[in-house]
């Protein structure tokens, strides 16, 4: 008996048909016709689209916690969190669900490009502005009761920034005496000057101490506001000679509108500014305070005596000579070794500048402030940043300028931030970074139990897909021939 | 018989299209990653494959 034909032939497709079919189903699996394709980890290391936290000396094993949940603790900073990219895509949400302990502020941002050094972070978690006493505004947040306009008010008092930019105070003083203050500070700073009658005058007192061989070139970059509007040059009297240069002045000498002026001075650690000459009455430097020795120069040590608002600075000195108590206020700290950082912590709600005096001089100051040679000549050039240090109250906030938007709760303490980046299509692989300043030093932890990535692009037409087949045979040529 | 040669020529085109899209997907999560793996590994595949392929082979063919 034999089998006919218009049977054997549908029967024998079948293999080749379910193929296809089977090889369609992938392809739409990785091309999905409504354009979403939403990636779903519990960090538990099974998803093939997701990774766990790293690196691991950082974070909990993935999987479940021994309170009983499931996902990843983080302990340290900062962490990094790959994804896989499933094909061309134009944008991708991610959302987290996390539960801070312990930890005031978390940052979460995506690396753009293969060194690592092209991140921009975003505000991610802030408990100051978790309580209830912060009104939600556009432009940031304000304590409640104060107005929103406060926000786009130039005057920096009472006024912190996170992840935004502030409007420049426009600040004019009249004429003084030039005052000459004696300063040592050793290498590249910021000054922050207010001009005085219409003019910026500034006499630097510079001196190669000749610790390297060869000249060195100090650069002086003028800023009103962020916009660049002068750049010097000064070549320092030091080509040949053994011995510590003489100090030669360089003046920055021009016409000024009301603002607030920055003169960067860019120069390496064998340059020392000795002195300061201006009939500007306000200055201040920052956030970095670097107060070099004497050595050479003078046969009395040079103690540091600034002003500041920094309720948070840390301390670091690289000779055993600049060993010693330093005190920011009524808080000290023991400086008891050379090349390591630290910190200066000041608490209570004095908002006004207080003292920071290291008596032996040769530190180095970076602080959340910025520091004057006298109480007269201190204001405030900026609105503060926020940190992981910050208290509003206490600090006397009352508004701050930022994109964050608090993240939703979800009970027992977790919640849930989004995040929105655009794709340029050729992504294999996303690379993210959390960033949990200071989680180590308070023993806290950022638990993540959820991520999520939805990754979109417009819905498929015949052009779309055609666009999309192009592009994945333009990325596989490019794989290949790499 | 003829159920036999049947059977046999479908297991030659059950092996084909098993043998050939093996192949087509190992190729295209080879130039695009990412693209199979996480639907379906091709090498837990491999083993039926093999076992058609065998059973193929020793299908008896009747004669004509």
């Amino acid at each position: 008996m034999t089998i006919s034909r218009f049977i054997a032939v549908p029967i024998l497709a079948v293999p080749w048909i379910a193929a296809g079919v089977f090889f369609g189903w992938i392809f739409l699996k990785r091309v999905p016709p409504s354009g979403e394709f939403v990636v779903t980890s519990q960090l538990d290391g099974k998803s093939p689209f997701a990774d766990p936290f790293l690196p691991s000396e950082r974070v909990t094993p993935p999987g479940a916690q021994p309170e009983g949940w499931k996902g990843q603790r983080i302990t340290g900073d900062p962490t990094y969190f790959s994804a896989r990219v499933p094909g061309p895509y134009a944008s991708v949400e991610v959302a987290i669900e996390f539960r801070p302990v312990r930890q005031p502020l978390i940052e979460f941002g995506l690396v753009r490009d293969a060194d690592g050094k092209d991140l921009d972070l975003e505000p991610m978690y802030f408990e100051g502005l978790q309580h209830a006493d912060w009104t939600d505004v556009p432009g940031g947040y304000v304590r409640t009761g104060t107005s929103a306009s406060r926000l786009q008010d130039p005057d920096p008092t009472g006024l912190a920034v996170w992840d935004a930019s502030a409007t420049m105070p426009l600040l004019m003083d009249p004429a003084g005496p030039t005052v000459e203050t004696s300063v040592s500070l050793r290498g590249a700073h910021d000054l922050y000057v207010v001009p005085a009658d219409g003019r910026l005058e500034l006499g630097f007192g510079l001196q190669d101490v000749n610790r390297k061989r060869g000249t060195t070139v100090v650069a002086f970059r003028v800023f009103r506001g962020e916009e660049e509007i002068r750049r010097e040059a000064f070549t320092t009297n030091a080509s040949r000679e053994q011995a510590m240069g003489k100090v030669t002045e360089h003046r920055i000498s021009m016409e000024a509108r009301p603002g607030v002026y920055r003169v960067s001075v860019q120069a390496d650690d064998d340059v020392f500014i000795r002195s300061l000459r201006t009939p500007s009455r306000r200055w201040v430097v920052g956030p970095r305070l670097n107060v070099g020795d004497v050595v050479g120069f003078a046969t009395t040590t040079f103690a540091a005596r600034v002003w500041t608002n920094s309720r948070h600075v840390v301390a670091e000195t690289f000779h055993r000579e600049g060993l010693q108590t330093v005190a920011l206020g009524d808080a000290t700290v023991r400086v008891v070794r050379t090349h390591e950082p630290f910190r200066l912590d000041r608490f209570g709600s004095a908002a006004k500048p207080v003292p920071l005096v290291a008596p032996l001089g040769d530190i180095r100051f970076v602080g959340d402030g910025w520091f004057a040679y006298s109480p007269a000549a201190f204001f405030e050039p900026k609105p503060r940043r926020v940190t992981d240090g910050s208290d509003l109250k206490n600090e006397g906030i009352i508004g701050v300028r930022t994109a964050y938007s608090r993240p939703e709760a979800l009970g027992d303490g977790w919640f849930a931030a989004r995040f929105s980046y655009s794709l340029d299509g050729t992504n294999d692989r996303l690379r993210a970074v959390l960033s949990a300043p200071g989680i180590a030093a308070r023993a806290g932890a950022v638990d993540i139990r959820k991520i999520s990535l939805t990754y979109r692009r417009p819905p498929l037409s015949w052009e779309a897909w055609w666009q999309i087949v192009r592009q994945e045979i333009r990325n596989a040529w490019r794989r290949i021939r790499s | 018989m003829a159920w036999k040669r049947f059977i046999a020529s479908f297991l030659f085109h059950l092996t084909a299209a098993s043998v050939v899209l093996s192949a087509l997907l190992l190729i295209t999560e080879d130039v695009i990653p990412g693209s199979v793996l996480p639907f379906v590994d091709v090498v837990d595949l491999l083993p039926i494959v093999l076992a058609l392929v065998i059973a193929t082979a020793v299908w008896p063919r009747p004669e004509p």
